[in-house]
């Protein structure tokens, strides 16, 4: 540059850079992939200092968090075998009381107590806590509630999305309810998993068929609790989904063992003792809403009073719609997705 | 020509030989950043990760109970339950404690209180601290805790209760039992109300703490004495001799009889009153007895009589029971009125007379 002018020694730099655009690329190239490569080491690096590093907790909450999932749970598994991961999921679960409801403990008003001491039909509430937000739609009238399905089940067939039963029923509101075969997060709901009974109909499922249970009686009283087909149809269940865990029966929590699960998006449904339905859900994997654990959807249903309470399905399933608008934030990217079930509000 | 092309080509090389060596003295500076913001990256995380392990109420708890289950008692040291007592020393109590948790998982539980945790295996709660925050941060801005109030809920000990005459000396697992453990002492319940020449017999209460049921040893006026457990209750007597038994049994038993045909009508008060000492509350309730209420009957028969269960207070005052079958015949119909009484007597110039009975 000695001896030359700064304007010539820029000019014969962009002509080398002109004549040879071959090295501009290997430049970038070069740059991107150190960028990469820390990028990766960062990240692979971070999850092996969760897993492997000094906090137990954060360990713990990695792997529930991902296990719950339906797409992710290989991350979970490139850090642990399968012993390790049943070990850790068993230490932080919510334990299943054996418990089912007792019907006693909830008394619907009558239509003539309901008309004296008018309340509001249907109550939206924004929730949050240190790790998540979400919305509480409280229903008065619990006989309004019930399980909106695509109509039938095969491996033909696709779900619906909450917002579609809605419009086809004329339902005011609707969350997501049971799970569906949902292998690597790209399910269809086409395939409701466990138990489906819809106007006291056994749409999915069989006599045999065993677990966790929500549904609603004659009586409109939400019934939880592990029970077969069979059992669930001799106690009156008119609309009724698979999911689990137990939350709260008979006014109980359910005990659980260290971090209850992982942060995720969930949807909860519960009833209080005056039969109000409670339909929770919680924003997940969002900036503004990591998730809630199972204790945490505990300690929020009993804040509202729940006497019964039922885990629904989570993750990118969690929707909350009202008057035809989607109150809560879905963790899918694609929005709203196809499903078996749903809880739908005329 | 040549000359010309290879000064071209210099030319040529000294241009990109600076471009190419600067290029990679750029990535290497490149690179270092990027590994340097790499590595500051992952050791913040590794500190956040290790402040959030130790700076939240629920690890710190969770941490607490790991601790607890591997027999590490150090966070507990301050609690009650496991300061030393002469009957219970500290290592018998951390002993008790590893045994209940020795191979059984525990969990932790928020307590009802703000800042209390509970930890529980299977049975229930075993031990209860607060976790308080102590108003600073880390340098992360986590907020710092300290463990107060340690408590073990387990019972680890056992409260007993020593009752025995004034004057008795008591060895406890070997060791003397002190003034400092009385509780006090009351009257023999079954010398209330006896006449004023006469003295209520005193025993004493020891309150005491031990792991396990004691081993007692006591002996009154370099006799050695009866000792019964029953439950909670150490009761510590003298022997009564077999001379004074001798005394004592043919009155209980005659004594026995006589209340019993009172009760029934088939002895009048006159024939029971001998056995009795008088003005005492039991005499004055059993002279304003009515009985002509009682069933007529054809007879009456009495079997079985034992006397037994001595139980000498001082030496002018003795306990016995008397325990018997008694049938009374009306017509073909047979009734059976077993009976069973403790006789409290005090010894008077005219013998042993009964002070007080209490019905069993």
């Amino acid at each position: 540059m000695n001896g030359e002018s700064k304007e010539n020694y820029i000019k014969k730099k962009v002509k080398a850079t002109i004549r040879n655009p071959k090295s501009i690329l290997v430049k970038f190239f070069c740059c991107l992939g150190i960028t990469l490569s820390c990028v990766l080491v960062l990240v692979f690096g971070g999850a092996a200092i969760i897993n492997y590093g000094p906090s137990q907790g954060a360990r713990d909450l990695f792997v529930t968090s991902m296990m719950e999932t339906s797409a992710a749970k290989f991350l979970a598994s490139w850090y642990f075998s399968k012993e390790e991961l049943d070990e850790i999921l068993k230490a932080n679960s919510v334990q299943d009381s054996g418990q089912v409801t007792d019907e006693t403990l909830v008394q619907i008003p009558s239509q003539t107590e309901t008309q004296n001491t008018p309340v509001e039909p249907i109550v939206i509430e924004d929730v949050s806590g240190p790790t998540f937000k979400g919305k509480m739609m409280i229903i008065s009238d619990p006989s309004r509630v019930y399980v909106g399905t695509p109509g039938r089940y095969g491996d033909d067939v696709e779900g619906m999305k909450v917002e579609e039963m809605m419009e086809r029923d004329g339902a005011i509101a609707g969350v997501n309810a049971g799970g569906f075969a949902d292998v690597n997060g790209v399910g269809n709901g086409g395939q409701p998993v466990g138990l489906v009974i819809s106007n006291g109909k056994l749409l999915a499922g069989g006599p045999d068929t065993s677990g966790v249970i929500a549904g609603f009686n004659q009586d409109n009283k939400l019934i939880v609790g592990s029970m077969t087909g069979q059992q669930a149809l001799n106690m009156g269940l008119r609309d009724a989904v698979s999911f689990g865990p137990v939350l709260m029966v008979n006014g109980e929590r359910a005990k659980v063992e260290g971090t209850g699960g992982g942060l995720n998006p969930r949807t909860v449904i519960g009833q209080r003792a005056d039969g109000s339905v409670l339909l929770l859900v919680i924003d997940g994997r969002q900036p503004h809403s990591l998730g809630a654990t199972y204790k945490d959807l505990i300690d929020v249903m009993e804040q509202y009073e729940a006497v019964n309470a039922c885990n629904m399905d989570g993750g990118s399933s969690s929707v909350m719609f009202y008057q035809g608008e989607l109150l809560n934030v879905c963790a899918s990217l694609y929005g709203s997705r196809k499903m078996a079930t749903s809880w739908l509000v005329k | 020509m040549q000359s010309q092309v290879s000064e071209s080509n210099e030319q040529k090389n000294t241009t990109q030989h600076p471009q190419k060596g600067a290029f990679k003295r750029f990535l290497l500076g490149y690179a270092l950043v990027n590994i340097c913001i790499t590595a500051i990256i992952l050791a913040l995380l590794w500190q956040g990760l290790e402040q959030y392990e130790t700076c939240t109420p629920e690890r710190i708890a969770v941490a607490l109970a790991n601790r607890l289950e591997e027999g590490n008692l150090s966070d507990f040291e301050t609690a009650p339950q496991l300061q030393s007592t002469p009957f219970a020393t500290q290592q018998d109590r951390e002993t008790k404690v590893r045994e209940a948790v020795q191979e059984k998982s525990l969990y932790t539980l928020k307590g009802k209180e703000e800042h209390e945790y509970q930890i529980c295996n299977d049975e229930g709660a075993i031990a209860k601290i607060s976790i308080v925050p102590t108003g600073q941060k880390t340098w992360m801005g986590f907020q710092k805790y300290q463990i107060e109030q340690p408590e073990i809920l387990l019972a680890l000990t056992q409260q007993y209760k020593i009752q025995c005459p004034i004057g008795t000396e008591i060895l406890v697992n070997g060791e003397t039992l002190g003034q400092e453990y009385q509780s006090g002492s009351e009257p023999i319940a079954g010398y209330q109300g006896i006449p004023e020449q006469y003295t209520v017999p005193q025993q004493i209460t020891y309150q005491l703490e031990t792991m396990t049921e004691p081993t007692v040893e006591a002996s009154l006026e370099g006799e050695a004495c009866d000792i019964s457990i029953t439950e909670d209750t150490i009761q510590i007597l003298p022997k009564v001799s077999q001379e004074v038994q001798q005394e004592i049994v043919p009155l209980a038993e005659q004594a026995a009889q006589f209340y019993a045909r009172f009760i029934t009508r088939d002895a009048s008060f006159g024939q029971l009153q001998p056995y009795l000492l008088a003005n005492t509350e039991y005499y004055k309730s059993l002279t304003s007895f009515y009985n002509p209420w009682y069933v007529e009957h054809d007879s009456y028969q009495f079997s079985n009589l034992v006397c037994s269960e001595f139980k000498r207070y001082s030496s002018q005052q003795i306990s016995c029971e008397v325990r018997f079958d008694y049938k009374l015949y009306r017509g073909r119909r047979v009734h059976d009125l077993p009976g069973a009484y403790t006789f409290y007597y005090q010894k008077t110039e005219q013998g042993w007379k009964i002070a007080n009975m209490i019905v069993l």
